[in-house]
């Protein structure tokens, strides 16, 4: 019998940017397996002369004048962030590893 | 005067207002009052602001007072789905991860109810961003079914099926990726209908999957169903996906349907729904007494195949998380919602991500991981192969019928305190409708020995969504059972 794929969870979370604690790895990698599993069929998929869906359904393309809009002010569009700045910037904290060091 | 809130429906409070029999504002007391007798059993709300729909409600009197009401139902409230924005309102999607978040739009659809006078009011529970099919993942936890109360309402639109089922409000706004509005309804002893895909815009729905993502209205009868779809549908420039043509006179035309509508319709039967090991008896029995309920009025019913059927789920599975994970990259605790202290942006990343509940972050890292070089083509691309055949096959059946009828869940509703499982096989009957944006709607048919509901499926054809109302409608007037309204 094919041995079942196994996938990294740890490898996964970094990917998709979520924190997981020590615990939270072991228990989602059993489950991450068991939904891999349940989708393992998907891979013995033999169609190869059917075209992928990539939208169920259209009534067309919809057009419009390549003119800008203004849906939001500047205010509304600040208005959530967390951490704002002179009413003009989101705020975050330092995103180089050091001074003058490019990672 | 007092009014029984739980036989009210739309159309009964518009006839009730335009007679004068009581006011926007009697009305607003009457669902506040009631609210406040079973919402603490019910617990289907996230929040709700009652001196803020009471100043709504004067609104509409007033502008009834003057003779400018903006349509017959100016001044009747509905819950919204706490994943739908209203301008004003929090809007969570029952998550931790934005929780304070307050959108600085409207929904269209909210745009749309809003121009017809409907009050959107209180933000119904859901399970976290629209995945899970219990309403038992939300951040402001669980809400009980109506029906009894050690069971859970379905999901993730179970807060909107619960306050309806409940009659806490006469209907609400609900969103369906995969039976979300469809498998509640079912539970709760009320109608779900999700429309044909693009029929109600999604701007302004906080987007889950979105090839397979559908607003649409949770009620007390398919009159109900029909007025509110012909309130919120229509073309919107801000949707791409959104169909051309409008559903304007849909509501009289449903109105207008009598049982004579089902002579000679032809209702298909599919054999990999009825024959499938999971269906529970009481699921099965509700089917097979409306089969014989169509027969006895007319209808023809024919058998037919479905057998790509039994890898849909899976392919269900694979799209709607590899969908979902691109869409919720958005949630940064950076831009708007709760935000995780971290040293660095990367940090702030992880740890407000992390926030998560175990239930989303599952199914996030699922479909990372089904996008990735190493799966794309098996999982996601093969998916997307099945769904090609599926929707031929729905093709081909809907030459040969014109509506199709199912079981809504294989099951009853599971207890609230049973420990959550990995249970794909609650949306088998669901997620085929959505993979092939065929309009669907699931009918209260029966009530239990126990006393629980039963809900039944009527499935038609991309853009039939007004034929597929017509139906329920002649399908409601023979019913034998005419009321589903819960001991509470």
């Amino acid at each position: 019998m094919e041995q079942a794929r196994r996938f990294d969870i740890r490898h996964v979370a970094k990917l998709a940017m979520i924190g997981l604690s020590p615990e939270e790895e072991k228990k989602l990698q059993g489950e991450l397996d068991a939904i891999m599993e349940f989708m393992e069929p998907l891979t013995r998929v033999n169609m190869p002369n059917v075209e992928p869906t990539i939208r169920p359904f259209s009534d067309g393309n919809a057009w419009r004048e390549d003119d800008p809009q203004v849906l939001f002010s500047r205010e509304d569009m600040l208005a959530n962030a967390p951490y704002t700045e002179d009413d003009e910037y989101i705020k975050v904290p330092q995103v180089l590893a050091e001074e003058g060091m490019m990672q | 005067m007092s009014v029984d809130v739980k036989r009210l429906t739309i159309h009964q409070i518009a006839d009730d207002l335009a007679a004068g029999k009581y006011s926007c504002v009697e009305l607003a007391q009457f669902y506040l009052e009631r609210i406040q007798q079973v919402e603490p059993l019910v617990h289907a709300f996230c929040k709700y602001d009652g001196k803020d729909l009471l100043r709504k409600a004067a609104e509409a009197d007033a502008r009834r007072a003057a003779g400018k009401q903006l349509s017959p139902y100016d001044g009747i409230l509905l819950g919204m789905k706490d994943n739908i924005s209203v301008k004003g309102q929090s809007c969570s999607c029952a998550s931790q991860t934005l929780l304070g978040y307050n959108p600085p739009f409207n929904a269209t659809l909210v745009t749309c109810l809003e121009s017809k006078g409907f009050i959107p009011f209180g933000r119904m529970n859901m399970d976290e961003f629209a995945m899970g099919s219990t309403t038992r993942s939300s951040v402001y936890g669980p809400t009980s079914n109506p029906w009894g109360l050690e069971y859970f309402p379905g999901g993730s639109s179970g807060g909107s099926a619960a306050a309806v089922g409940a009659a806490e409000l006469p209907a609400a706004i609900g969103s369906d990726t995969g039976g979300s509005i469809r498998q509640p309804a079912a539970f709760c002893g009320v109608y779900g209908l999700k429309p044909t895909y693009g029929r109600v815009s999604r701007y302004g729905i906080a987007a889950m999957a979105s090839s397979l993502d559908q607003g649409g209205p949770l009620t007390r009868d398919v009159i109900d169903a029909a007025i509110l779809l012909e309130s919120m549908s229509g073309f919107d420039p801000l949707d791409a996906m959104t169909l051309h043509d409008s559903l304007t006179g849909l509501a009289d035309a449903v109105k207008n349907t009598d049982a004579g509508f089902l002579k000679g319709l032809r209702v298909g039967l599919v054999k990999e729904y009825m024959n499938w090991s999971e269906l529970e008896p009481a699921c099965r029995k509700a089917v097979e007494n409306a089969v014989e309920l169509l027969k006895s009025h007319g209808a023809e019913i024919i058998e037919v195949d479905l057998p790509t059927t039994l890898l849909a789920t899976q392919a269900y599975f694979a799209i709607m998380m590899a969908e979902a994970s691109t869409n919720l990259e958005r949630i940064d605790g950076i831009r708007y919602g709760s935000q995780e202290p971290g040293k660095r942006l990367n940090d702030i990343y992880l740890n407000s991500r992390g926030k998560f509940g175990e239930n989303t972050k599952l199914r996030l890292l699922a479909g990372t991981l089904i996008i990735t070089k190493q799966c794309y083509q098996d999982y996601f691309v093969n998916a997307q192969k099945v769904r090609t055949r599926l929707v031929q096959e729905f093709r081909e059946i809907f030459k040969k019928c014109d509506i199709l009828l199912t079981p809504t869940s294989p099951t009853m509703p599971g207890r609230k305190d049973a420990p959550p499982s990995l249970k794909f096989q609650a949306d088998f009957y669901g997620v085929d409708c959505n993979l092939a944006a065929n309009c669907a709607i699931s009918v209260p048919a029966e009530i239990t020995d126990d006393g629980m509901p039963v809900g039944i499926q009527f499935i038609a054809a991309p853009k039939k969504d007004e034929f597929l109302l017509k139906m329920v409608r002649a399908y409601e007037l023979c019913r034998p059972l005419k009321e589903f309204i819960p001991n509470l």
